[in-house]
């Protein structure tokens, strides 16, 4: 418009302005003068009658200029800069409201970052909002297709094209014993064609490599070519040596492409029949009894999500063939009922979102929390701090500033503060992103995007609007007029109003949500930990051993299993040692269902029976008791029928009631049967919080042979890279061509399992702990201004003979009142909380009666502590000097 | 003494406006000067404007573009500048007489209207 256009004009011009309008009005005022000269006056008197009837030359000319400037602009410059005066002045202050708003802000920041990279991102791809995934729906959206299941649907559906599989894998680089894994994907053919990307070097592979006798080739992502190969465009054409084989790479993926599952960042990519030529076992293409693939399309045009979900739902049996699988799903429940369906996925897969949800939001709640509680802690300290500001408000009110400029003017300081505390945090969040997915197991690539900003400028209003109106509207509510009278601090505290009393025991209440919120993790945390496992946590190390490229078969693999443990038996400083297929607390699973014709009278719950294959010793390495009967020897591995095998106690409950399983058989079903050897005690399976499920221990030798994939568990003392480093020595030994991965420490198999629980407890402590330092600064605060307004009463009170005890306990009193009233009101709002979080607990109950108390105790305590400085202050007023000063 | 909000106009600073509108919509050219002059000669002494308080009513018509200004000389030489209306400051002025007379003959309907 022509007003702006002129405005920035004058902005430019304003010098040469201001001249000309000075001598506009002066050539005013002389001609006035000369006219009233002219009907007979002085010139002296004509020209201050000039004057006079001209009026107030500055206030015109700065209204002229007024006229010109964009008034809400200077204002705000000038609102600006005063504020920042007066945040200098109390360096204390500002420093505090800086540091609690960062934490709050910046926890915040680093959550959602973390949720939008998971939950929310979409993937950097052509039209990501028409891709859909395929998956099982049982209790959950399953994502597990076997090879043949995948192709009958890549040939019938019609509501989307370009189907492709996805499926992460680990690759071994380099050779036997020194091997290390790389993180990788297999995908089918179509799998760049329908995403629409293009290579950043080279070329991304296509259907005509993905087939049984094609060249092994791969595809590297743009942070591993960057990292590994530092950007060499040389990189194409050259060989990697994948699972023992050479593997060419033929390009690289674009920066923003990190993969289709949200969380795994894999560093190259190649076909599926490539991986399926390096890990036949592993990945299987033609047995419809694997299933471990994603199925990822694009919608047809025109076809919507609703009408492809109908159709692949009716595709169901054609699919599934064979109707009488059981599905498992995340939770290892199993059910019967699955049918085909499918959802959008702009952000590719979200699973490992999903998982991560829970403890998000948990996080998340709290770090709002925390964030609400800094900003009222704020406000108090802002009206404690206004109050005594009343004279120079009252003397700038009497001066002529309206009451919306003063509270425009207070509320930039608040503005301002959360403004430095906002920058302050994402200066936090940042730098603790890293160690935080780290933490989390993730590797995303983030990137700061507009949903980010949008979300922390909301934050940073909603902060500055919580904190600053209100004491910005009462501090400015005064009568200027008495604001102004000598004692700004009025005798006996009479008509001054009192500091509004009830923000500090909301505070107290928030910050008793968040201790005692923090005690639930922590205990549930120690419950977790403390638990009977059913096995050592200390002196357990387990190493997986991998002799699929070894050459040898069933037989000479077993032979060379036991002759491998025997030798390391042999060790200093081993105990014992011994062999299993599924160590406790991996992530494996492997059960049996007895057949209901034999059991009818059991539910299929209680008919499911998990298994380990065991090695002799296997107990005693691992810390179980053995309760009836024996374990195995090494003859009970070469046992032909029937086989022996030991029951945990549950399942010996279960299917010998009467307590006689020791001898007995137990029937399988029709072509298997157990002889019971022994009884253990119950023992975890692969989660902490579940209960030890019915387990059954076969020997691992099946005929005198064995698979290529099992564990070794080493009792010991010593360092898991001793042992480690002992082990591949024995191996290299040996001169077979097997590999071993890393020995990780039972206590840290455990560690890893309660990764969330950890988190938890940790950060719910920082914030518990953090609740309580404000709920100290806020009483501190009003205790200190409410102690210097009564002074005078106080100083009365001492003249008249009160004892300085007795004040003291007054201040100390009201502090411990504020602090009792939050407990009353928290405790109801923390037991509310700890409900909605009951699926996070573990052998804690929301309102356990010995942690409120502990949390109670614990903010009293805190309160009284605030509250001793101010007390003390009190108690040591001189009265003489109270009731003289002002 | 409780302190108000105190207008250091007599005439409101709107009405200000318009009357400088309606001096120079006879289409001429006027200094600062000439128009005070010339409103307190037409209202017949009535008004009485701190002169001052003209410039910054001038300001605001210049920014908002109903007038423009141009530096000249009066019949003395002494350099002056010189006012002119603009056609929107013309379709300002009418916006204005129509809604003073609004106002005006709501008062006076309410003032005559109870003995």
């Amino acid at each position: 418009m022509g007003a702006w256009w002129r405005r920035l004009v004058y902005l430019a011009r304003k010098e040469r302005f201001d001249r000309e309008l000075e001598e506009e009005m002066r050539l005013h005022r002389e001609l006035r003068a000369g006219k009233i000269a002219a009907e007979g006056m002085p010139q002296a008197e004509a020209d201050a009658a000039a004057r006079k009837r001209f009026g107030n030359a500055t206030l015109a000319s700065e209204r002229s200029r007024d006229a010109w400037s964009w008034a809400w602009l200077e204002r705000t410059a000038q609102d600006v800069r005063y504020a920042a005066r007066q945040l200098r002045r109390s360096p204390l202050f500002t420093a505090t409201a800086i540091l609690t708003l960062a934490l709050g802000v910046g926890a915040n920041a680093a959550i959602y970052t973390v949720m939008d990279a998971l939950l929310w991102r979409p993937l950097a791809v052509q039209e990501p909002d028409r891709l859909a995934e395929i998956g099982l729906q049982t209790t959950i959206f399953n994502s597990n297709f076997s090879y043949p299941a995948f192709d009958t649907l890549r040939r019938s559906v019609k509501g989307a094209t370009g189907l492709f599989t996805w499926n992460g894998t680990t690759l071994g680089e380099g050779w036997g014993a020194d091997a290390h894994p790389i993180e990788a994907a297999a995908a089918s053919g179509d799998v760049f064609l329908t995403l629409g990307i293009q290579p950043e070097l080279g070329r991304l592979f296509g259907p005509e490599d993905d087939t049984g006798g094609a060249p092994m080739v791969c595809v590297l992502s743009d942070a591993f070519w960057r990292g590994r190969f530092h950007a060499s465009r040389g990189v194409i054409g050259t060989t990697m040596l994948l699972d023992r084989k050479p593997v060419s790479v033929v390009g690289v993926l674009p920066p923003a492409f990190f993969g289709v599952v949200a969380g795994e960042e894999p560093k190259l990519v190649l076909p599926i029949h490539a991986a399926a030529a390096l890990n036949p076992e592993v990945n299987q293409l033609t047995s419809s009894q694997s299933w471990f693939l994603s199925i990822y399309g694009r919608l047809r045009p025109g076809v919507g999500i609703a009408q492809l979900r109908a159709e692949v739902r009716a595709l169901t049996k054609p699919v599934l063939g064979n109707s009488d699988m059981t599905w498992m799903d995340f939770e290892g429940r199993q059910t019967k009922t699955a049918w085909l369906d499918a959802r959008l996925a702009p952000g590719g897969n979200p699973e490992r979102g999903e998982i991560l949800r829970d403890l998000m939001v948990a996080v998340g709640a709290v770090s709002a929390l925390l964030l609400l509680a800094a900003c009222i802690n704020l406000a108090t300290l802002l009206m404690a701090r206004g109050a005594t500001r009343e004279r120079e408000i009252s003397l700038r009110a009497a001066l002529g500033a309206n009451r919306a400029r003063l509270v425009r003017q207070l509320f930039t300081e608040t503005f301002l503060l959360v403004l430095l505390g906002s920058a302050v945090g994402i200066a936090f969040a940042a730098l603790a992103m890293d160690p935080l997915l780290r933490f989390l197991d993730l590797s995303i690539e983030l990137a700061p995007n507009w949903r980010i900003a949008l979300l922390l400028a909301v934050v940073t209003a909603a902060a500055a609007l919580v904190s600053g109106l209100f004491p910005a509207i009462r501090g400015t509510s005064a009568d200027p007029g008495e604001g102004l009278k000598s004692g700004s601090i009025g005798w006996l505290g009479g008509h001054r109003r009192a500091m509004t009393p009830w923000l500090i025991p909301v505070q107290a209440a928030l910050s008793m949500v968040l201790l005692v919120t923090a005690m639930l993790y922590v205990r549930t945390l120690q419950n977790l930990r403390a638990q009977n496992l059913g096995f050592d946590r200390g002196l357990v190390l387990v190493s997986a051993i991998d002799a699929g490229k070894s050459g040898m078969d069933k037989k000479q693999t077993a032979r060379y299993a036991l002759d491998l443990v025997d030798r390391l038996r042999a060790l200093p400083f081993v105990r014992s040692a011994s062999i299993t297929d599924i160590p406790p607390l991996g992530n494996a699973w492997s059960w049996n269902i007895l057949d209901a014709a034999i059991w009818p009278a059991l539910s299929p719950e209680q008919r499911t029976l998990y298994e380990h294959h065991i090695g002799e010793d296997y107990f005693r390495a691992m810390g179980t008791r053995i309760l009836l009967g024996r374990p195995f020897s090494r003859q009970d591995l070469t046992s032909a029928k029937p086989r022996p095998a030991l029951l945990n106690e549950v399942a010996a409950r279960t299917y010998f009631p009467k307590g006689d399983a020791v001898g007995r058989i137990l029937r399988i079903d029709k072509q298997t049967s157990a002889l019971i050897a022994g009884v253990v005690e119950d023992a975890k399976y692969a989660s902490l919080r579940d209960a030890a499920p019915r387990t059954i221990y076969f020997p691992i030798l099946n005929d005198g042979g064995m698979s290529p994939y099992w564990n070794v568990i080493i009792r010991s003392s010593a360092d898991s890279n001793v042992a480690l480093d002992a082990l591949r020595g024995l191996v290299r030994q040996s001169h077979r061509d097997v590999s071993v991965s890393e020995m990780t420490a039972m206590s840290r198999r455990i560690d890893d399992q309660l990764k969330r629980e950890r988190l938890l407890a940790t950060l719910g402590s920082f914030f518990g702990a953090l609740g309580a330092a404000l709920v100290a600064i806020g009483l501190y605060g009003v205790l200190g201004y409410n102690v210097a307004r009564r002074r005078r009463e106080i100083g009365v009170r001492l003249a008249l003979g009160a004892r300085r005890d007795s004040v003291l306990w007054m201040v100390m009193r009201q502090g411990l009142t504020f602090a009792a009233a939050g407990v009353v009101v928290g405790v109801p709002a923390a037991i509310a909380c700890g409900h909605l979080l009951n699926r996070q607990l573990f052998g804690v109950k929301p309102a356990d009666l010995g942690l409120l108390a502990a949390s109670s105790f614990l903010l009293l305590l805190v309160a009284a502590l605030a509250g001793l400085w101010p007390s003390m202050r009190a108690s040591r007023v001189d009265p003489m000097e109270a009731l003289r000063s002002e | 003494m409780t302190l108000s909000r105190t207008n250091r106009d007599e005439i409101p600073r709107g009405t200000l406006e318009m009357l400088v509108l309606r001096t120079l919509a006879k289409g001429v050219e006027m200094h600062g000067f000439e128009i005070a002059d010339s409103i307190e000669r037409i209202s017949g002494e009535v008004l009485r404007v701190e002169e001052g308080s003209l410039y910054p009513a001038l300001q605001r018509l210049l920014v908002e573009g109903w007038v423009k200004a141009e530096w000249g000389r009066t019949g003395e030489n002494r350099r002056a500048r010189y006012y002119r209306i603009t056609p929107a400051g013309r379709k300002q002025l009418e916006r204005e007489l129509e809604r003073y007379g609004r106002v005006s003959r709501a008062v006076w309907m309410v003032l005559e209207g109870e003995a």
